[in-house]
């Protein structure tokens, strides 16, 4: 209780110099965000990719353009919400007519602020660099968010949530561990009328069918464009680190225009012949990788390798699953929405988690992967417990895989360059005697 | 590499496709049809002629050959001069009176059941069935009008499921105890010869409407309970979905025979996300076809054979229909928002 924030909120666990310090880093992490995101996009642009990825590459700058738009959105009496995990629900926040934004944050520079306050040097990056993120003010659209939405997947989730609520209005979604059981999904759906209840009371809006089916039909269309893109992705026309960028400007852009860019990348795609047509073909799963931190999506592909599917919360996952309504009455829709989210989701916090085992082996299969490369962010015991059991599973199938534990600066390249690239030749290998 | 077909002809089909709308959907043509709608359109058609209920009446009430055959669905003899008539009646109707014969008439009406219903299982239920539509039509009011259906939890579908077997053994037992000479109960032949015949709320559903249109003398008489069990069917179906089927007497006859039944619903564990879908949307609450991870087999003694699971299947050929191995139907992802996002 060490006076007051921004907003005449109560400073519980930060104080006043701990953001002064960190509100003079914002300038330095906008400087390194922007650098490192030009960095990666010129990467990108070196090699053959599909004229329509320019859309995504001026949506790319998370303060660039996007921001300036949500700026003027907000100004004119528009609604921001902020999300910080894969479960917050979209299809509910668009039906109140907000405009969702996920703040997972692969920033390295905004990891700074967070150590200092946390001092826990192993936890994980992602949660760090998001609570930077916000100590510093850094992000301008974060800056705007009448509320941000906080599911409580993993032990940093659940602490970022608590500590979040010095310098913003938060909204915590209790998700059950165990996601099989009746009792789980009960509660999952209580946590969705909850959210509901917060979002009817902060706008002075009753929540009505007409609103919410509106909004569903809107990601449904997302859904169905995002499932296009993904069965032409496995003709290899496109590289995976294109492939997951186009998912995450999902995160904040405006969800029709990102459909109707979505489609437009399809149709170049359907023409176009591979773009490496002897790279081994990985799947990428694990912890998130999130836009800018794009070590290990690049190293794969510099190294000989192409992403051809992925299984991440950041790529495949944000989009796959369809809401699907059985009844399009108030509950009907809700309990589909809060289904969507729950039940498909392999997201290493359920237990137990078949679920993922057998997905990783579908997509490999669907996709004609050759082996799999598992990203581990340091920190993530939950992914790095579920690398351990999707090994021994991929290995019965005689599928290789390699856990690649990693952080967010760039000490780690050159290790784990060498690894993926022994991985890579490895498959190689196997392939010749293969024949 | 095996579905690189599939692929290639969706793109084409794509590539033609004129609006935004059909282009969302993204693998392959959509199916035309809704099987639900193809199944509206059976239900109504076995109403009206196979059932020779409303309008078939005239045309076949008259047959001699028609009229012996006893149908699984159709629960009753209900209407005056019906071409066809349920096992369920015959097998009561044969028991408490054909005791010195042994039961011998009902070796070919048995027999035609068993191989109905060997060949196309519980199908009866929610393509044919009289009561089936109503149900249905009820379903439809209650969306329209934006009500939740009651939902029942799975421990308890169980239990009301086994219900319907213990009413189709009082049932019979009852009849046999009438005819059996042993139990001296002749004085109920004429108050209560065939028991089912007075519960059945098809016959106060019918007969009403069969008076109303004319095709039955207005003196006919309709037992009241079967009035009150017609008002229970009417509720409890509103409220849930095909609640009736959970507890119908006919369908626990069939129910036993379901799985060998040469159609079958089947699932392909490799292409399954396990998204619950098919659960959510089932009316019989079957858990199965969403809890398999291993079999291909998923045809539950409950399933109706709806398809309504294959239908809202979101994976490409994770649920099919197959009729002795050859494939029927099989799902495919297609976006709701195209189908003008109604769902009814």
């Amino acid at each position: 209780m060490t006076g007051s924030g921004k907003g005449g909120r109560v400073l519980r666990y930060m104080n006043a110099e701990m953001l002064e310090s960190a509100r003079a880093a914002r300038g330095r992490i906008q400087e390194a965000a922007r650098e490192q995101v030009q960095g990666h996009l010129a990467a990108m642009r070196a090699n053959d990719r599909p004229r329509a990825m320019a859309y995504f590459d001026g949506m790319a700058d998370p303060f660039g353009k996007r921001a300036e738009e949500l700026g003027r959105f907000r100004a004119s009496g528009g609604r921001v919400v902020g999300t910080l995990c894969y479960f917050a629900p979209a299809e509910i926040f668009a039906a109140f007519g907000a405009v969702p934004v996920r703040f997972c944050s692969g920033l390295y520079e905004a990891v700074h602020p967070a150590n200092d306050l946390l001092g826990d040097a192993g936890l994980c990056p992602l949660v760090k660099s998001t609570l930077g993120l916000k100590m510093s003010g850094a992000s301008p659209v974060l800056e705007l968010c009448d509320l941000v939405v906080v599911p409580t997947p993993c032990d940093a989730k659940l602490k970022l949530g608590e500590i979040l609520q010095d310098t913003v209005e938060v909204h915590l979604m209790n998700l059950p561990a165990v996601k099989g059981t009746e009792e789980g999904r009960a509660s999952w759906m209580n946590e969705i009328k909850g959210l509901v209840r917060r979002l009817e009371g902060l706008y002075g809006v009753r929540l009505m069918p007409r609103m919410l089916r509106k909004a569903i039909a809107t990601y449904q269309r997302a859904q169905a464009a995002w499932r296009r893109f993904s069965a032409l992705r496995r003709k290899g026309g496109i590289w995976g680190r294109d492939a997951l960028l186009v998912a995450q400007v999902s995160f904040h852009d405006d969800i029709a225009r990102w459909t109707e860019n979505v489609n437009r990348l399809c149709d170049e795609l359907e023409g176009r012949p591979p773009v490496a047509p002897e790279a081994a073909r990985i799947m990428l799963g694990g912890s998130p990788v999130i836009w800018p931190n794009w070590k290990v999506p690049l190293l794969i592909e510099e190294s000989g390798g192409i992403i051809i599917a992925d299984e991440l919360c950041s790529g495949s996952r944000t989009m796959y699953d369809p809401v699907v309504v059985g009844e399009w009455t108030m509950e009907g829709m809700l309990v589909a929405v809060a289904e969507r989210y729950l039940v498909p989701c392999t997201c290493p916090s359920f237990s137990p988690n078949l679920d993922r085992e057998e997905n990783m082996l579908r997509r490999m299969r669907e996709f004609g992967a050759e082996g799999a490369v598992f990203h581990v962010l340091r920190g993530c015991h939950l992914n790095s417990l579920d690398a351990t059991k999707a090994n021994v599973v991929l290995r019965r199938e005689r599928l290789p895989m390699l856990k690649v534990e990693s952080e967010y600066d760039e000490g780690d390249l050159e290790q784990v360059r060498t690894r993926i690239e022994a991985f890579i030749e490895m498959i190689r290998a196997r392939r010749e005697q293969s024949g | 590499m095996r579905r690189r077909g599939g692929i290639e002809l969706a793109t084409r089909h794509l590539a033609q496709g004129a609006g935004r709308e059909a282009q969302g959907t993204g693998k392959g043509p959509r199916r035309r049809w809704k099987i639900e709608s193809i199944r509206l359109v059976t239900q109504v058609f076995g109403l009206v002629l196979g059932n020779g209920m409303l309008i078939g009446l005239p045309l076949f009430g008259t047959s001699n050959v028609l009229r012996h055959i006893y149908f699984p669905n159709a629960s009753t003899k209900f209407f005056i001069n019906a071409p066809t008539y349920a096992t369920f009646y015959k097998v009561q109707d044969t028991v408490y009176s054909a005791w010195n014969s042994m039961y011998i008439d009902l070796l070919l009406p048995l027999l035609i059941f068993v191989v109905l219903t060997i060949l196309l299982g519980r199908a009866w239920c929610a393509w044919l069935c009289p009561l089936g539509l109503p149900q249905d039509l009820l379903t439809r009011l209650r969306r329209r009008l934006g009500i939740r259906h009651l939902e029942i939890a799975p421990h308890h579908a169980d239990l009301i499921h086994s219900l319907k077997y213990l009413g189709v053994f009082v049932i019979v037992f009852y009849t046999f105890a009438l005819g059996a000479p042993g139990f001296n109960l002749k004085a109920m032949w004429n108050a209560l010869p065939v028991p089912y015949e007075q519960f059945d709320p098809n016959r106060a559903m019918y007969v009403y409407a069969q008076m109303a249109v004319g095709l039955a003398p207005t003196s006919t008489y309709v037992p009241t309970m079967s009035v009150l069990i017609a008002l229970l069917f009417f509720g409890t179906s509103f409220a849930a979905r095909r609640f009736w089927c959970h507890i119908c007497p006919q369908g626990a006859m069939m129910a036993p025979l379901n799985h060998v039944a040469l159609v079958k619903l089947r699932k392909d564990p490799g292409k399954c996300t396990h998204c619950r879908i098919c659960y959510r949307v089932c009316p019989m609450e079957i858990l199965k076809v969403y809890e398999e991870r291993r079999g291909r087999e998923v045809t539950s003694d409950k399933c109706v054979h709806c398809y309504h699971c294959v239908d809202n299947c979101p994976e490409d050929g994770c649920l099919s229909v197959e009729f002795l191995g050859k494939r029927l139907l099989g799902s495919r992802y297609r976006c709701q928002c195209d189908e003008g996002g109604s769902g009814v």
